[in-house]
């Protein structure tokens, strides 16, 4: 991730934070593992304090990468906070913030990935599956004047070198809009630039169920944030004894939205869909830092299946 | 090509702006405003793309018209403003530069980000003395892979 020695040895002088953070959010110490994350945010822009007007352009760009990763780790460590204490709505807008920030990181490091961070990745990836948004809202505008935040000029002209997006001397060029013409709808997408622009659930709707259960297994220590490994979906087929009794005229277990008596009341099984939160064994911490390994409870496929109690229920 | 890929190079009448630009004898690569709406705009990542051109590949020539806005659609697709090619910028050669930007701009992408790119360019078969327009519409993944296997020669004659 990094290459100059300049932020090397601000990383490896205070990376014990880090770890020590991580150590903390084993635990769910939320709170103890976001200050670890600011004495070390403090002591890299301590660092960077340090360099003046005869350092390159790349010390300044790695020393905005290691405040990335701050906000990175705190925006993590606030999405597992969120999720043990049922804020689920609120969870949503974290993973997304981690998301965004990860893509910061690996498009401007230049060299190889953390291990650390694509095992954030594959979590963020696997954590999406477990909430209802599948559609999002998009605005569409026209826009006239847009402003470099580095040289003030028009970022939409040649007379502004700066390209959104891309690093100069530790500061990230973006367009900041001076003026819309218009604002000409708002579409429904799958794909939209902003995944935050959802309906919004209240926190203990039933869309939430599967993030519910996921809090549920956190909070009873089942699984440690740092053991999450994915979500597996797949339809199970369980003997009807081990589903919970039912009235004739209550509606299927089987998700088929009809009554029972006119669904599956005479058959010996029913097949229902299931989600199994998975867990990996360890999280070997020592990519990091060779000296101190984190391990973590053994988790496997801890599930959910529709109609049935969740342990957290 | 899979079905969500859209890949074409079809005839088209007489554009009256890209004869202005062809006799005008600018060289390289020349963003114009959409051709869809009649509202002169560019799409929102123009000059994104156009810097990129210019300071990584020295030896084209990149311009923009002037548009009267940009159309910002807020999507995580990846949108590419429409292009005439000048004389000297064949297509292959104006796709290898598109996919060398795309690998840029992708580069931070999530192993689950899967990008749809739009992509167009007017430009002038030679040969027969006609226009052409290139359109693509697919995942950046897919574009490398399709041109490499579109027979651009074929489309050329």
């Amino acid at each position: 991730m990094l290459d100059t020695v300049e932020a090397i040895s601000s990383f490896n002088k205070n990376k014990s934070h880090i770890l020590n953070s991580l150590s903390q959010l084993h635990d769910q110490n939320f709170e103890q593992a976001k200050s670890h994350i600011s004495i070390f945010q403090n002591f890299v822009e301590k660092s960077e304090s340090l360099l003046n007007n005869q350092h390159a352009d790349n010390i300044f760009n790695e020393f905005y990468l290691l405040k990335v990763l701050c906000s990175l780790l705190i925006s993590y460590i606030s999405f597992w906070q969120k999720i043990s204490k049922s804020e689920f709505s609120e969870s949503w807008v974290k993973l997304q913030d981690a998301q965004d920030i990860l893509r910061v990181i690996f498009r401007l490091s230049s060299t190889s990935r953390l291990p650390l961070l694509e095992i954030i990745e594959k979590q963020c990836g696997e954590l999406e599956k477990l909430y209802p948004y599948n559609v999002f809202m998009s605005t569409g505008m026209v826009i006239k004047e847009v402003e470099c935040n580095i040289c003030g000029k028009s970022i939409n002209s040649f007379d502004c070198e700066h390209i959104i997006g891309e690093l100069y001397r530790g500061k990230m060029a973006q367009g900041r809009i001076k003026e819309i013409k218009e604002l000409n709808h708002v579409a429904l997408v799958e794909k939209p630039a902003n995944k935050r622009c959802v309906v919004k659930y209240e926190n203990d709707a039933k869309q939430f169920r599967l993030v519910k259960y996921l809090g549920g297994i956190l909070n009873k220590r089942l699984l440690s944030p740092l053991a999450f490994s994915n979500v597996e979906y797949k339809t199970i087929t369980l003997a009807k004894d081990e589903l919970p009794q039912i009235s004739r005229n209550a509606k299927c277990f089987c998700g088929s939205n009809k009554k029972y008596k006119k669904c599956c009341i005479y058959k010996e099984t029913v097949e229902k869909q299931h989600v199994d939160i998975v867990g990996s064994p360890s999280i070997d911490a020592a990519k990091l830092n060779n000296s101190i390994k984190l391990t973590c409870e053994p988790v496997h496929s801890l599930g959910v299946t529709e109609g049935c109690n969740a342990p957290d229920s | 090509m899979t079905k969500s890929e859209r890949m074409e190079i079809v005839d088209i009448e007489k554009d009256p702006d890209f004869q202005d630009f062809l006799n005008s004898n600018r060289k390289g690569i020349f963003c114009v405003p959409e051709s869809s709406t009649n509202d002169n705009l560019l799409m929102a990542d123009t000059f994104r793309f156009a810097k990129w051109v210019k300071q990584n590949e020295d030896k084209v020539e990149i311009n923009v018209c002037k548009g009267d806005g940009y159309n910002d659609l807020r999507s995580s697709d990846i949108w590419l403003p429409l292009v005439y090619l000048a004389s000297d910028i064949s297509l292959p050669i104006y796709l290898s530069i598109v996919a060398n930007y795309l690998y840029d701009y992708t580069r931070g992408a999530l192993r689950h980000d899967e990008a749809t790119v739009h992509l167009e360019a007017i430009y002038l078969d030679k040969k027969k003395n006609k226009l052409k327009k290139f359109t693509y519409s697919g995942p950046q993944k897919g574009l490398e892979k399709t041109v490499k296997k579109f027979d651009l020669n074929k489309f050329m004659q």
